[in-house]
């Protein structure tokens, strides 16, 4: 039985507790307030990185250099990892698959980077269930396999307050048509092909997320769900939310979390989503 | 002496003739509206719709009967506005069809020409209504045939059409509940009566000798006794789209043939004689690169063989419209047994066909999308954000054409994305025309036309038949249906699951329209008298008022439940922006479970316009 060992980034929105629990490695991205630099996760915690949104603050992000992925490859290897699953948000978003792609050349272990065309827990959850089945002593060739199955079956559906993070940051793809507006209206949008792509508007918060039910309830097959659940610092709401989710569709399991400072950087605060595939 | 056959000259002083009574009664036929409001405008609708008509005729000296009719009839088409307008134009095509080939035209000509005439019309409303214009051009059609068959000349004919077409008028309110409650007969069969008329009174005239003016007619009391004007009710129109799809039980030509033709200094006028014979309803409209042709016609594959003699073909259509009609009924028949299943308590009411399970839609069931990048080995560099384009000449899949009643709704549609705005309110309906121009300005691959006036519907979806242009028709009712509809748009989606998505958006919000009324009405269940504030929500009087505001109110009395979370006040042009912030302030007072939001539509007629979410 192979030892095969995950590894994802800070973007992947892993609740901590559950990636110690299934020994997933988490490499931080840098996060930048002026010429200040913090690590995801490492010495920036959410609570103070949305309070400095809130206060007007501005941030951005840069990814782990590939010397970052080497030392941990390396570390896994020397712990006794036979092979290395990396998982990683969409390269369309970001350059942290560029980054591993290139360390995992220059390592000796094998390491299968793997683009989850996603972000936040629509690559934790990938990841997540990689190191799961790696756990149970599955083959590399039905963990990647799987992966692959989850990676093509996945929904995301998520509201912003604002699209001018998304905007800002050069993260906003095809929802660009949707900016502007003299309605005060709330965009909802999916990840498609791994950008950012519009579904529609809806006028005021409450609608968003009542229309987010909906289409939920819409694309879920009648089938239980693996579902994750992420919020920017709105943990009230996203209760109430995780409820309507479950009296709406078949939950297998739901995982909830903050959108942590990479993601957060690029959403803002006030966002709120939701990733589902079949269990 | 009366001519003893139609000429094209004749035909052109009729039309002249009985557009010019038409059009001096204008006024009258305009105040013929059911709901007591100031902007009534079936009268001007048609008589513009006639002007765009006769500009395109032109002189008809030296042509034949069936082409000036035909010159008319593109003219209507291309001119109309309102849905009183569109169907005036459809009977002009009608009209054309039934003298196609003909020089000149005698007693049964003329009268099978309004036989056919009367058809085109019915058959161009999905949802025909009886006690509208529909119901007065065929009691003129059908008069006209009898008196043709009993050897009458032209003049006779005529006389019976236009007495026909009186009785079917008087007819309506007994025809249409709501005429009936507001004791009046229907606008726009009230203007096909004066077209007539006057043309009536011009054939008279050539009779007596004369012919200069025009001889009128005793002109008919045809209201009854609460002595006020009618229209055409917004509700017996609202369901309604135009579209070549057939009600009746027997379809004579049974296939919709359409498709375009692309080529090098294409004849539209060769290709039209070409299909001609083949069939009915004919459409060429285009230029000499690209030309759009759609036709019913038993022959479709001789259809497209004419095609193919002229150009390549594109986007070929063909649709059964019988078996359409025969599935149209099954499906009512099953939505009424679904219908009486759940009310009595048998089925789970909600979508009958349940939201689109994920499992039938993109592989969701188990089999990995075939076209997926094997996301293990792929590397991928990071792409430029927002790059991905449709792949072929336009800038986006979906581009948006809205008609506003206003300018500040012009500015609302427009930041919501709306790619080209047409002006158009109440009382300022635009053409077929003007929408093409708009369609044909996108630059989108496929069109969306939002009306936003139940009275633009029927212009909307004639205009899809008059361009070369992929579009579809979102049947939006009101401009804040409009704006609903707009936040449902994508330019990127996919066409059908986005036109889908805006109707029903269209459809979650609640409306109504605060105006005055222009006379006494006791035809609602309020009490108007001339001068009132009063609501319109739906198709009826809701509330009247002394101020807007308080009609405004009750208005949202009647809307507002415990689930609405938003709601949205419009303010027009008679209206300051601090009196509606006022109005606004009440009503967050009266209902605070609502965010409310203020907006300038800047419409006129209308003080505000409400919108319940």
């Amino acid at each position: 039985m192979a030892d095969i060992r995950v590894v994802t980034d800070s973007g992947a929105d892993i609740p901590n507790e559950m990636a110690r629990e299934l020994g997933i490695r988490t490499v931080p991205l840098t996060i930048h307030f002026g010429d200040e630099e913090r690590h995801d996760g490492v010495d920036l915690s959410v609570e103070e990185f949305y309070r400095r949104l809130r206060a007007g603050e501005m941030s951005r992000t840069t990814q782990p250099a590939p010397a970052d992925f080497e030392a941990v490859y390396r570390a896994l290897a020397h712990e006794g990892a036979e092979a290395i699953i990396s998982c990683h948000m969409s390269s369309k978003l970001s350059g942290t698959f560029q980054s591993a792609a290139l360390a995992a050349q220059a390592v000796d272990v094998p390491v299968h980077v793997v683009d989850t065309r996603s972000a936040s827990l629509g690559s934790g959850l990938v990841a997540i269930e990689a190191a799961r089945l790696a756990r149970e002593g599955a083959d590399l060739e039905v963990i990647l396999a799987r992966i692959n199955s989850i990676i093509t079956q996945q929904r995301v559906l998520f509201m912003v307050d604002t699209l001018e993070y998304l905007q800002r940051n050069g993260r906003i793809g095809k929802a660009q048509a949707f900016v502007g507006g003299l309605l005060n209206v709330k965009p909802i949008l999916t990840l498609e092909d791994g950008v950012v792509a519009p579904l529609e508007r809806a006028r005021g918060r409450a609608k968003a997320i009542a229309r987010l039910m909906e289409r939920l309830g819409e694309t879920a097959g009648g089938v239980p769900l693996r579902v994750a659940l992420v919020h920017a610092d709105a943990a009230e709401e996203a209760a109430a939310v995780a409820e309507q989710v479950r009296s709406r569709v078949r939950v297998a399991e739901m995982i909830t979390n903050l959108l942590g400072p990479t993601i957060g950087t690029h959403t803002g605060p006030g966002t709120l989503g939701i990733v589902y595939y079949p269990a | 002496m009366a001519p003893r056959r139609l000429t094209a000259e004749h035909f052109q002083k009729l039309v002249a003739a009985g557009a010019a009574f038409l059009d001096a009664r204008k006024e009258t036929v305009n105040a013929l509206n059911v709901f007591p409001v100031p902007d009534g405008d079936t009268g001007t609708n048609m008589a513009r719709t006639l002007a765009a008509a006769q500009r395109e005729l032109g002189d008809a000296a030296g042509l034949a009967l069936g082409e000036a009719a035909q010159r008319l009839a593109r003219g209507a088409l291309l001119g109309a506005r309102g849905n009183s307008g569109v169907i005036l134009s459809q009977f002009l095509r009608g009209f054309a069809q039934g003298m196609t080939g003909h020089e000149t035209a005698g007693p049964r000509e003329l009268a099978a020409a309004l036989s056919a005439a009367t058809e085109t019309a019915y058959r161009a409303v999905i949802k025909p209504v009886e006690g509208t214009m529909l119901t007065v051009g065929r009691g003129a059609s059908k008069a006209a045939e009898r008196a043709a068959a009993s050897g009458m000349d032209l003049e006779g004919v005529l006389a019976a059409a236009v007495e026909g077409a009186r009785e079917a008028l008087a007819r309506t309110p007994s025809l249409l509940p709501v005429l009936a409650r507001a004791g009046v007969v229907d606008a726009g069969g009230q203007g096909l009566v004066y077209f007539l008329e006057g043309m009536l009174a011009a054939v008279r005239d050539a009779a007596a000798g004369g012919g200069e003016g025009l001889a009128a007619p005793a002109v008919p009391a045809v209201v009854t006794a609460a002595a006020s004007p009618s229209g055409v009710p917004q509700a017996a129109v609202a369901e309604t789209g135009l579209h070549g799809a057939i009600t009746h039980e027997f379809v004579a030509h049974r296939y919709c043939t359409e498709f375009l033709i692309r080529g090098n200094q294409l004849d539209l006028d060769a290709i039209q004689r070409a299909l001609e014979p083949l069939g009915d309803s004919l459409l060429v409209v285009g230029d000499s690169q690209l030309v759009k042709v759609h036709l019913h016609t038993n022959h479709p594959g001789r259809a497209l063989e004419v095609g193919t003699t002229h150009g390549e073909l594109l986007e070929v259509s063909v649709a059964n419209m019988q078996e359409q009609n025969r599935q149209a009924a099954a499906h009512a028949a099953a939505r009424r047994g679904h219908a009486a299943a759940v009310a009595a308590g048998e089925a789970p009411a909600g979508h009958a066909a349940g939201g689109v399970a994920l499992a039938e839609v993109e592989g969701w069931a188990g089999s990995a999308d075939p076209d997926a990048h094997d996301p293990v080995h792929e590397h991928e560099p990071l792409a430029a954000a927002g790059s991905g384009t449709t792949g072929d000449r336009w800038s986006k899949a979906i581009g948006v054409v809205a008609v506003a009643p206003g300018d500040g709704w012009r500015e609302l549609l427009e930041s919501l994305g709306a790619d080209r705005v047409v002006p158009g309110g109440q009382t300022m309906n635009p053409s077929a025309a003007e929408l093409v121009a708009a369609i044909d300005a996108v630059d989108a691959r496929d069109v969306l036309v939002l009306p936003n006036n139940s009275n633009v519907i029927f212009t909307a979806y004639q205009a899809t038949e008059l361009t070369t242009r992929r579009v579809h028709v979102v049947p939006t009712r009101t401009a804040a249906a409009g704006v609903a509809a707009m936040l449902a748009y994508n330019p990127g989606g996919n066409l059908e699951d986005v036109a889908r998505r805006m109707s029903e958006a269209a459809s979650r919000i609640r409306t109504a329209e605060i105006t005055y009324a222009v006379r006494d009405s006791e035809a609602w269940d309020v009490t108007v008298r001339a001068g009132d504030c009063i609501a319109l929500v739906g198709d009826s009087i809701r509330a009247a008022a002394g101020n807007p505001e308080e009609a405004a109110l009750k208005a949202l009395d009647e809307l507002v439940s415990a689930e609405d979370s938003l709601i949205s006040i419009y303010y027009g042009l008679d209206v300051a922006p601090e009196q509606a912030e006022a109005l606004a302030e009440q009503v967050r007072a009266h209902w605070g479970h609502c965010d409310v939001e203020v907006y300038r539509g800047g419409q006129a007629v209308y003080y505000y316009v409400l919108a319940v979410e």
